[in-house]
């Protein structure tokens, strides 16, 4: 699973998720892309199980980036712990999403294979998502 | 190269407000610049532009632009494109800029590399990798090519096509490193790559605090 080798701060707060992503919006590796509508946290486990499904669907074939790092911890107070004695301890951690992040990006297989890939893995995560590809294999399907 | 006549407006209003009312009644604005003479604040229709956008061309086309009530201005404000910008989320145009070139002198533009057929790396079970999808060129305007085409059909598992073998067309030089690599065929991947790790796999290790062992090691002594 993903998480930082290092980092500066153990514990970081909620911080809250507003706007659209303007960075990450576009297609840079691949021909097709995952891409967030809405915003929210993806787990590590969340991240590692969509990849596991575009893996497993696209078999042998296809090239596939991960676009996104979880790089903010998350804390939890340990079950049956009254309120106070200072914030709980790191349990795991989250990449956060905007709307318009594209979050994998695929290469190396057909738009059919694709698509059905990112549907898989669309199901993995708790956000609403888009399959897109680029113009140029949108106008070569086309033919 | 083909010429594709865009119809534009002035505008006088600038900023958020003004442009966005412009983009409410189906324009986009646009800035005009370039070689010879001053900047210019413009707008266009969304729909036309779209369409001029969406079927491939346009992204390298030249353009004449043509003002309401104006006489055909010939070679004298002919422009490519040399920016859009789109809303991450609807893809609408939110704003273009136009490159004012002169037809007699030499320019350096961005054009599509367009791949032919299908390598025979990938029919042994290969994965065709697109490294880069346009070269910058310096030519004359007319001598621009809608695009490069290059046939991959004889690459074979790690082989590379890199810009020094693009076919260029006359008249036309590469600016882009020739070095650069622009497709390659990379081996089948192993089956052990491609295998899950076992689910409920160790909890992950928790990361080194920047800083933090330093403070120890100070402590101890």
């Amino acid at each position: 699973m993903l998480v930082p080798k290092r980092v500066k701060h153990r514990k970081q707060q909620k911080g809250r998720r507003r706007g659209v992503s303007y960075r990450g919006s576009e297609l840079n590796f691949g021909h097709f892309g995952l891409q967030a509508l809405e915003a929210g946290w993806i787990t590590s486990r969340q991240i590692e199980a969509a990849r596991v499904a575009i893996n497993r669907h696209v078999k042998r074939g296809g090239k596939l980036w991960i676009k996104i790092f979880p790089d903010k911890p998350i804390t939890r107070k340990p079950a049956e712990t009254r309120m106070g004695k200072g914030k709980g301890n790191p349990e795991y951690w989250v990449a956060v999403v905007k709307p318009g992040r594209i979050m994998f990006e695929l290469e190396g297989v057909t738009a059919s294979i694709a698509r059905e890939a990112m549907s898989l893995a669309a199901h993995k995560l708790p956000v609403k998502t888009r399959f897109i590809q680029r113009e140029e294999v949108k106008a070569d399907d086309e033919k | 190269m083909e010429r594709i006549k865009l119809a534009v407006e002035r505008r006088e209003q600038t900023g958020k407000g003004p442009n966005r009312r412009l983009r409410a009644a189906g324009r986009v604005p646009a800035v005009l610049y370039g070689a010879t003479g001053q900047p210019e604040k413009l707008s266009v229709d969304a729909h036309s532009l779209q369409q001029i956008l969406s079927h491939g061309r346009g992204e390298n086309a030249l353009f004449d632009i043509s003002y309401p009530g104006d006489a055909d201005a010939g070679d004298t404000n002919v422009a490519v494109i040399r920016e859009v910008q789109r809303d991450p989320l609807t893809r609408q145009l939110v704003h273009v800029d136009l490159y004012r070139i002169r037809m007699d002198v030499e320019n350096d533009f961005e054009v599509a590399i367009r791949a032919h057929g299908s390598p025979h790396g990938v029919r042994e079970g290969g994965i065709l990798e697109t490294h880069l999808y346009a070269v910058t060129v310096r030519c004359l305007p007319n001598n621009l090519p809608a695009a490069i085409e290059v046939d991959i059909s004889g690459m074979g598992i790690n082989s590379a096509l890199h810009v020094s073998d693009l076919p260029v067309p006359p008249g036309v030089r590469v600016i882009t490193d020739p070095e650069t690599v622009v497709f390659t065929v990379l081996p089948p991947k192993k089956e052990a790559a491609v295998a899950a790790p076992a689910e409920g796999a160790a909890e992950p290790v928790q990361p080194e605090v920047i800083g933090k062992k330093k403070e120890e090691e100070e402590a101890s002594e």
